[in-house]
């Protein structure tokens, strides 16, 4: 009967795909008949050796099997990191593939196949992020990492288009704005941001701190491991009241990221000021897995006000995205949709 | 020598030996046949008053008297370093040597400019040389199409410039050095290759991996972005023409 059901629902599925493929999480977004289905998967790996091979495999994780041992992949990983007091390792280190991770690329590969499914039709249309340049570290090179994600999707059958993770938030969550705004997506590894106007790309940047260097400050403030200030910050944090030493060490890092994203947008927009116009006020969105803290919207107004008065750029509301881990694939996926109404 | 010691346990008197008054802890030395002789000295063992040995007596020495306080003394001399044997530093000096056998660099470079030469030069000739051949032959057609037979054939300097462009291209096709022309502007740089793996995606791994799927009813949102989109690229497209 289910089988039935999925056949029947790809059956009427129109092609086209979004996929985010982040520092902590690869999320897909397919428009079917019912509505949007999204896939996703913690972007995270840890090894363990051959001897604990039988024993994994009964405990109902996930897992890859190597010559040398067995991988467990996804939110397992993290749960049995936490435990083990061991740090998580990852495919993409920082937003960008990870340069001195192993088996980084085959388990991105396996990671991503699975993400996605198998395709509609021979070469369906697949929009994947990408983040901008980091402004802060320009020797972090964004073409070899757009390049094995280009690979990776065109080898689990996909025809490859590379979107601007901060537009696609534009494309899915300003469509009311004529798609105008600035999109925040503070990701784990990075932060990408984006000022549009009528979908022309006005600015686009990304900056090399996110949610793994909050967790790594932090950590290293009140001596802990970067993992487990991670599970306490998706536990139920309230940015706007800190109930222990440990949050509190957390908000001081989350202040510190959103004003210098924010000062990094004015001292941006300074550079272009005279060759694009800003007719009317715009939304700022936020989105990302590091905007799903308790109270960040409250927060972040609350930093923003600070500034508002030098903030070169005229902001008519702040809001967050309504579904922070999967607008990114949603825009895309709105971009991939787009390609085949044009066709 | 071997001699008795008597080791006093309670206080004592030996008469027949001179001691008196012996107290707890007390020793004496007497020879071995005094002691044997000593008719008090056996009854006060018998009481367990004495203790006796024979033992080889040892002579204590005399302890060195402190120096007397608030006396001014010579600084302590400083002992000289003792003056290396020839045969040390002859040893050394040869090390030395060893250490410093420094690289003629002159000649290193001598050899690296031969090197170089006998590799790299015969190649840049022929290339230099074809390239101008294919100018020349290009100038000739040119010519022979314009029928302008009293002109020389030659280069000309943009023809030069193009020639020795696509010689340091061939030559240097990894350098990223972009080429400029003389007023400054850049042609273009060389891009750098970047590898990308094949085969990333693995097809005969032994994995289980179950995504989290989450569907969301409706995509009303979805559709409106989508319309609002159409119709945004509809408006330009009717502006652009």
């Amino acid at each position: 009967m289910t089988e039935e059901k999925t056949k029947k629902s790809t059956q009427n599925t129109r092609p086209g795909i979004g996929c985010d493929l982040g520092t902590m999480n690869i999320v897909s977004a397919r428009r079917t008949p019912e509505g949007v289905i999204t896939n996703r998967i913690r972007d995270a790996f840890l090894d363990f050796p051959a001897e604990h091979r039988k024993m994994l495999k009964l405990s109902n994780v996930n897992y890859v099997t190597t010559d040398d041992g067995l991988i467990i992949v996804g939110d397992a990983a993290y749960d049995m990191a936490n435990m083990l007091s061991r740090e998580v390792r990852r495919p993409l280190e920082s937003g960008l593939i990870a340069p001195g991770e192993l088996y980084a690329i085959e388990i991105l590969g396996i990671l991503v196949k699975h993400v996605l499914g198998d395709p509609l039709e021979k070469d369906e249309i697949c929009y994947f992020s990408l983040p901008a340049e980091p402004i802060d570290a320009r020797e972090r090179d964004v073409v070899y990492h757009r390049g094995i994600l280009e690979r990776i999707v065109t080898e689990c059958g996909f025809k490859a288009y590379a979107g601007n993770e901060a537009m696609a938030i534009i494309y899915s969550e300003c469509a009311q704005d004529g798609f105008s705004g600035i999109a925040f997506s503070f990701g784990s590894g990075l932060t990408n941001v984006a000022l549009a106007m009528g979908t022309i790309e006005g600015l686009s940047f990304s900056i090399s701190k996110g949610g793994d260097w909050i967790d790594r400050g932090a950590a290293k403030s009140v001596g802990s491991t970067q993992a487990r200030m991670c599970a306490l910050k998706e536990k139920g944090l309230n940015l706007m009241h800190p109930q222990s030493r440990d949050e509190e060490a957390l908000v001081v890092y989350y202040k510190s990221l959103i004003e210098y994203a924010l000062d990094n947008v004015a001292a941006e927009f300074d550079k272009i000021k005279g060759k694009f116009a800003l007719p009317n006020p715009i939304p700022i969105v936020v989105s990302g897995g590091t905007s799903k803290a308790g109270g960040f919207l409250e927060f972040f107004i609350q930093v923003f006000e600070e500034k508002r008065k030098n903030f070169p750029i005229k902001v008519s509301e702040i809001r967050a995205a309504k579904e922070p881990l999967d607008a990114v694939a949603r825009g895309l996926l709105v971009q991939s949709l787009q390609e085949y109404d044009e066709e | 020598m071997i001699e008795a010691q008597i080791i006093c346990s309670n206080p004592c008197d030996i008469p027949d030996l001179g001691i008196v008054g012996l107290k707890r802890g007390e020793e004496r030395w007497v020879s071995i046949i005094t002691a044997e002789s000593s008719a008090d000295l056996r009854k006060e063992r018998i009481k367990g008053n004495v203790r006796v040995y024979r033992k080889v007596r040892r002579m204590e020495k005399t302890p060195k008297r402190p120096p007397p306080p608030f006396v001014l003394r010579s600084r302590p001399a400083v002992p000289e370093k003792p003056e290396p044997k020839l045969v040390d530093r002859i040893v050394e000096v040869e090390r030395i040597e060893v250490v410093r056998q420094e690289v003629d660099t002159e000649e290193l470079a001598q050899q690296v400019k031969a090197k170089f030469l006998q590799d790299l030069l015969p190649e840049l000739q022929a290339v230099i040389a074809e390239e101008v051949g294919r100018g020349i032959a290009a100038q000739e057609a040119r010519q022979a199409v314009q029928e302008a037979p009293e002109e020389r054939p030659g280069l000309d300097r943009v023809e030069l410039e193009s020639v020795l462009e696509s010689v340091l291209r061939r030559v240097l096709p990894d350098s990223e050095r972009a080429i400029s022309t003389p007023d400054g502007a850049e042609i273009g740089g060389i891009e750098e290759p970047i590898f990308i793996p094949r085969d990333v995606v693995k097809k005969d791994v032994e994995a289980k991996i179950e995504v989290r799927s989450k569907e969301v009813e409706g995509g009303g949102e979805l559709d409106d972005a989508q319309t609002a989109l159409r119709a945004l690229k509809r408006k330009k497209r009717d502006e652009t023409k």
